[in-house]
C-alpha cells in the first residue's frame, strides 16, 4: 500500500514541499562546506598574498630608512584583519625590525631571524616571506602569519545562512501550500460536492461552479459535458420509457422476463389492467402467473417455457385467463430466451439451456372473440350452401308430390276412404314444403319482397296473435321506442322471425313469465366486438326479453345453427332461429342473444335504418278464390319431366293451350311455331338459362309474358330485384291453383319491357 | 601641511621604546662606534633620499644622464658613500660621487652633502645653489630651517632626518609621501624657522 495515498492533496504536497525543503537545506549546507573545505586556503592563499603586496609597499620607506617605529605602525594596520595572526619586518641583513601579533602572548614567537623565503604552510597557519624592494632594490622581507579560520566558526557561521534559508523555505511553501488550497484543493473539493449532490438528488441540470482555465478547469469543463450527455440521455431514456408505458398501456401489453432458475417473473406494465383487478398474479413468480391461467392452459404454458428455455424456442400461444364472473380474457404470449444483454441470433448454437426469458403479453380477447365470430358465420354459410342445394331439389319433388295429390284430390269421390289418405299426403307435403322454405330462409335464398316497414306497427298487429300462441301464463309486454325509423324487410319473413323467437321464449318459461319487445334507434360507430360484422349506421333495435331459464354459452355458440335444438325429439324442428338468422342478415341486419344460465334471454336484432329511402305504396295482397282459367297459349320449358307434366297438365285443365319443351334449345323452334303468349321457364337449366332464353323469344314475340319459375333462387335471379321477383317469379313447390293464379295474373298484367342483359348467363 | 606636522610631532612622545628596540637589534649608535658607522648609516640615507626625491626633467642632460651625489667642502664619509653607491641605481640611473668645493663648482650636483662645520663656514654657498634643482643635505637640526632642504637629526640615538617640504619645492624637488611619513619633523612655507 502506497504511503500517504489516502491523504489529503495538500499533506502529499506538504510533504512534498517538505522533503524538497529539507533537501535544498541539505544540498546547501553540503555545498557550502564542501566549498569551503575545498577553497578555504586557497582563498587563504589569495588573501594572504593580496594582504603582503599591500604591505610590501607601504612598508618598503620604513625598512629603507630602519624605521622601525614606522615599521610598527605599518604593520599595526592589520589589526583589522583578524585572520592576518601575527607579521614582522626583517632588514635586509635578515635581522627583525619590527613585529606584530595580534595576540599580545604569541609576541615572542616571532623569530628574530626571517624564515625561508615563499610560501609554506604550517598547520593552522600558511606564512608567507616576501621580499620588500624599494626602487626595485630589496630593502628587506616581509613575513605574515595568516591563520586558518577554525572548521567550527565556519560551521557555524554556515548554520546561520542555513537556518535562514530554512526559515525562507517554511515561509515559502507555506505560501505554497495555501496556493494549492485555493487553487487545487478547493476547486476538487467543489466538484466533488456537485457530483456527490448529484448523485443524491439525481438532478442532471445541475453544473459545477468553474473557477479557472486550468487542469481542474478543464475537469469542471468534462465534468459538465458529462452532465449535460447524462441529461440528454435520462431525458431520452424518460421518454422513451413514457413511451413504451404509453403504448403498451395502448395495446393493453405488458413485458415479462423470467429467471429460469429461481422461477422469478417480473413485469413491466399495467398489468393489474391486464389480467383484471382481481386476477393478477399474486406474487412475481413463475407459479403466481400459472395460478391465474385457465387450468386446461397450465400444461402447454409449462411446455412451452420448458421448451423455450431448454432448446431456445420461441414462446407463442395464447391463454386464457378467468375473472371474476368467469368472465375469460384471451392473453396472447409472446416471447424466447434471452442471452446476457442482447437477444440471440438464430441460427447460433447456444451451449446449455438459457438462464432467461423475456417477451411481451397482450389482452387478445376482442381478437378471439372476432375469429370466433368469422368462424362462425363461414360455419353458417357452409351449411346454408348445403342446406339451399337440398331444399332446390327437394322443391321440385315437393312441387309434383303436391300438385299430384291436389290432382288426385279433385280426381277421387268424396265419399271414397282414398280421399282422406291423400289428404294425409297433401299435408305431410305441405309439412315439408314449409321445412324447405325455412330452410331457404336460413339459407338467404329465399325470393323476398321488402318494403318498408314500421316495426312498432308491425309488432303491434301481431299482439293479438302473440298472445294466443304464448298462453295465458306468459305476459307479453310491448315498449315501443319514439319516432322509430322505419327499415325495410320483407313483413311476411319479419313477422316469422317475430312468431319464432316468442315461440322459443315460451318454450323457456314452461311455468310462465314475461317477454318483452322493446323498439329504439341506435346509431353504431363500429368496435364492439359483440356486434362484429355489422357496418357503422343507423339501426333501429328489436330487442326481445324472456324470463326463462337461460342459455349456457356451449348452446349460445350453436344457437343459430340449422337443426341444432336442445327439445325432445319431434318437438322442435332446429330451423326456427336459423330462419331467423338468415331473414335477419339477409336484410343487412344482425341477431345477437344474450344470456346466462338462469337470468333470462334476450335476443336483439339490428336493421338498417330505412330513413332516407323513398316511401312506398303498400301492394294488396292477392284475393284468394277460384283457379283464373284462360284460353292462350303458353310455353313450358322445364328440365325437370315430372314437374313439366305436372305444369302441363294443370294448365291444359285450365283451359290453356300448352306447347312444352325440356330445354330452351327445344324451346325456340316451338315459339317459333306457336303464337306463345306466356313463357313459363325454370330459371336454371343445363344448357341455358331460362332469363336468357325469355330475352330471345321477347325479340321474336313482342308483347310476350314470362313467368319465371325456380326453387333455388340463384344469385342472379336474386340479383335482379324485387320487382321483378314479387311480379314475373313463382317459388318452388307451388300449389296446382297458386300456377294457375300466378299465370293468370301474369297474362293480365301489362307486358313489361324486359331487363337489360348484362352478362352472358351460366 | 599643518596636518603633517602634527602627525609626526605626536608620535615623538614614544619614541624610547623604539630606541631600545633598535638599539638591541641594530646597533646604528654612534656611540657604540667610530664615525665611520655614522657616515655609513648617512650614507646609505642619502642613497635612499634619491629613491624618494623626484627631479625635474631639466635636471637630467639626458634620460639614462647619472645621478651625481656631490660633497662639498670636506668629506666625512671617506670612500664609504662610493661604496654604497657602487653597482646600483637609483630610478633606473647610475650614481656618481664628486668631490665638490664650492658653489660654482657644484653645478651639476642632483645630491649636495655638507657637514656641519661646512654649513657654518659656508652658509653663503646655500643661496647660490638654490634654483637648481640639488637637494641639499645637511647635518644640524637647524640646517632644514637655514636654507637646507634635509638635515639629520640624532635622536636619542638613531639618526633620523627633517625635512623643509618650503625649500625643496622652491628647488623644484618633489619629496614622496613615504619619506615624509618617516621625517622627525617636516617644515612647510609657513613654519620657517621654528622646528
Amino acid at each position: 500500500v502506497t504511503p500517504f495515498r489516502d491523504s489529503p492533496i495538500r499533506h502529499k504536497a506538504a510533504l512534498l514541499i517538505g522533503v524538497a525543503g529539507v533537501i535544498a537545506l541539505v544540498v546547501t549546507a553540503a555545498s557550502l562546506i564542501l566549498y569551503d573545505l575545498a577553497t578555504v586556503r586557497p582563498r587563504g592563499r589569495r588573501d594572504l598574498q593580496a594582504q603582503a603586496d599591500l604591505l610590501r609597499v607601504n612598508t618598503a620607506a620604513a625598512l629603507a630608512f630602519n624605521d622601525s617605529t614606522a615599521a610598527r605602525e605599518n604593520l599595526a594596520t592589520l589589526r583589522a584583519r583578524p585572520e592576518i595572526g601575527a607579521a614582522a619586518l626583517y632588514d635586509r641583513t635578515g635581522r627583525l625590525l619590527a613585529a606584530y601579533a595580534r595576540n599580545p602572548a604569541s609576541n615572542r614567537s616571532i623569530p628574530a631571524r626571517a624564515p625561508t623565503r615563499g610560501v609554506r604552510e604550517d598547520g593552522a597557519h600558511i606564512v608567507l616571506r616576501e621580499p620588500v624592494k624599494a626602487d626595485g632594490e630589496n630593502v628587506g622581507d616581509l613575513v605574515l602569519w595568516y591563520t586558518l579560520p577554525r572548521l567550527s566558526t565556519r560551521l557555524s557561521q554556515y548554520g546561520l545562512v542555513v537556518a535562514l534559508v530554512g526559515v525562507a523555505l517554511v515561509t515559502v511553501s507555506a505560501l505554497l501550500l495555501w496556493l494549492l488550497r485555493v487553487q487545487l484543493s478547493r476547486p476538487l473539493l467543489t466538484l466533488a460536492d456537485t457530483a456527490r449532490a448529484i448523485t443524491e438528488r439525481r438532478d442532471y441540470g445541475v453544473r459545477a461552479a468553474k473557477h479557472g482555465h486550468d487542469e481542474v478547469g478543464q475537469l469542471t469543463d468534462a465534468f459538465n459535458s458529462m452532465l449535460a450527455a447524462i441529461e440528454a440521455r435520462d431525458a431520452a431514456l424518460q421518454q422513451s420509457a413514457a413511451q413504451l408505458r404509453e403504448a403498451m398501456q395502448a395495446t393493453k401489453m405488458c413485458s415479462w422476463h423470467l429467471d429460469v432458475a429461481s422461477g422469478s417473473m417480473r413485469w413491466q406494465g399495467d398489468e393489474g389492467r391486464l389480467f383484471g383487478p382481481d386476477s393478477a398474479p399474486k406474487g412475481a413468480s413463475l407459479d403466481a402467473f400459472i395460478e391465474v391461467v385457465h387450468p386446461a392452459d397450465r400444461p402447454e404454458l409449462e411446455r412451452a417455457i420448458q421448451r423455450a428455455a431448454e432448446a431456445w424456442a420461441k414462446v407463442e400461444l395464447d391463454l386464457r385467463v378467468v375473472g371474476p364472473g368467469e368472465r375469460v380474457r384471451w392473453l396472447a404470449l409472446q416471447g424466447r430466451a434471452a442471452e446476457n444483454g442482447s437477444a440471440p441470433d438464430s441460427g447460433i448454437a447456444h451451449k446449455g439451456p438459457a438462464t432467461r426469458l423475456v417477451g411481451l403479453i397482450q389482452d387478445v380477447t376482442d381478437r378471439h372473440h372476432l375469429e370466433e365470430q368469422l368462424l362462425q358465420s363461414q360455419k353458417m354459410e357452409a351449411i346454408g350452401r348445403l342446406a339451399g342445394g337440398i331444399a332446390h331439389d327437394f322443391n321440385n319433388l315437393l312441387t309434383v308430390i303436391l300438385g299430384y295429390a291436389s290432382l288426385a284430390l279433385d280426381a277421387i269421390p268424396a265419399d271414397s276412404g282414398a280421399r282422406e289418405d291423400m289428404r294425409e299426403i297433401e299435408n305431410a307435403g305441405v309439412q315439408a314444403a314449409t321445412l324447405t322454405a325455412q330452410l331457404l330462409a336460413y339459407a338467404r335464398r329465399q325470393i323476398i319482397a321488402p318494403r318498408l316497414v314500421d316495426l312498432n306497427t308491425m309488432v303491434n298487429n301481431l299482439r293479438p296473435m302473440l298472445t294466443r300462441l304464448l298462453g295465458e301464463h306468459i305476459t307479453v309486454g310491448i315498449q315501443p321506442g319514439a319516432k322509430l325509423w322505419p327499415v325495410k324487410v320483407d313483413p311476411g319473413q319479419f313477422e316469422q322471425v317475430v312468431l319464432n323467437l316468442s315461440v322459443n321464449a315460451r318454450d323457456a318459461m314452461p311455468t310462465g313469465g314475461s317477454l318483452t319487445f322493446e323498439t329504439s334507434n341506435t346509431s353504431y360507430l363500429g368496435g364492439e366486438a359483440h356486434l362484429a360484422g355489422l357496418a357503422p349506421g343507423d339501426y333501429v333495435v328489436l330487442v326481445a326479453r324472456d324470463t326463462g331459464q337461460g342459455i349456457d354459452q356451449e348452446t349460445r355458440a350453436r344457437l343459430f345453427e340449422p337443426f341444432f335444438t336442445t327439445k325432445p325429439q319431434g318437438e322442435g324442428t332446429g330451423l326456427g332461429l336459423a330462419m331467423c338468422y338468415g331473414i335477419v342478415t339477409q336484410a343487412g341486419g344482425l341477431i345477437t342473444v344474450d344470456s346466462a344460465p338462469g337470468e333470462g334471454a334476450t335476443f336483439s336484432i339490428y336493421l338498417p335504418s330505412a330513413a332516407n329511402a323513398p316511401s312506398e305504396v303498400p301492394e294488396s295482397s292477392p284475393a284468394p278464390g277460384p283457379a283464373p282459367r284462360g284460353g292462350e297459349t303458353i310455353l313450358v320449358v322445364e328440365d325437370d319431366p315430372t314437374l313439366r307434366a305436372l305444369a302441363i297438365r294443370v294448365l291444359e285443365s285450365c283451359g290453356y293451350a300448352v306447347v312444352a319443351a325440356a330445354s330452351p334449345r327445344e324451346a325456340l323452334p316451338l315459339a317459333a311455331q306457336h303464337q306463345v303468349d306466356l313463357l313459363l321457364t325454370d330459371v336454371v337449366m343445363p344448357e341455358r338459362s331460362g332469363r336468357d332464353l325469355a330475352l330471345e323469344l321477347r325479340d321474336e314475340v313482342p308483347g310476350l309474358r314470362v313467368l319465371y319459375m325456380s326453387g333455388y333462387t340463384s344469385d342472379e335471379v336474386v340479383a335482379r330485384g324485387v320487382h321483378e321477383a314479387s311480379a314475373d317469379f313463382l317459388q318452388k313447390p307451388f300449389s296446382p291453383s297458386t300456377l294457375a293464379r300466378r299465370v293468370r295474373e301474369t297474362l293480365n298484367s301489362a307486358p313489361r319491357p324486359g331487363p337489360t342483359p348484362t352478362s352472358a348467363p351460366t | 601641511m599643518a596636518l603633517l606636522t602634527t602627525a609626526f610631532r605626536r608620535r615623538g612622545r614614544w619614541p624610547w621604546l623604539v630606541l631600545i628596540l633598535l638599539s638591541a637589534t641594530l646597533g646604528f649608535r654612534p656611540s657604540q662606534g667610530p664615525q665611520p658607522l655614522e657616515y655609513r648609516v648617512k650614507a646609505a640615507y642619502l642613497l635612499n633620499f634619491t629613491r624618494y626625491v623626484e627631479w625635474p626633467a631639466s635636471a637630467f642632460d639626458t634620460p639614462e644622464a647619472p645621478l651625481v651625489l656631490c660633497t662639498l667642502g670636506a668629506n666625512p664619509f671617506g670612500d664609504e658613500l662610493e661604496r654604497t653607491v657602487a653597482g646600483r641605481t637609483s630610478q633606473g640611473r647610475s650614481m656618481v660621487v664628486r668631490q665638490v668645493d664650492g658653489a660654482t663648482t657644484a653645478r651639476g650636483c642632483h645630491v649636495v652633502f655638507l657637514t656641519y662645520e661646512e654649513w657654518r663656514r659656508r652658509r653663503d654657498v646655500l643661496p647660490a645653489l638654490s634654483g637648481r634643482s640639488a637637494l641639499i643635505v645637511g647635518e644640524t637640526p637647524e640646517f632644514a630651517t637655514d636654507g637646507g632642504m634635509i638635515s639629520f637629526v640624532t635622536v636619542g640615538q638613531t639618526i633620523r632626518f627633517a625635512v623643509n617640504l618650503s625649500a625643496t619645492e622652491a628647488g623644484g624637488l618633489r619629496v614622496s609621501s613615504r619619506m615624509l611619513a618617516l621625517a622627525v619633523t617636516v617644515y612647510g612655507h609657513d613654519v620657517r624657522g621654528t622646528p
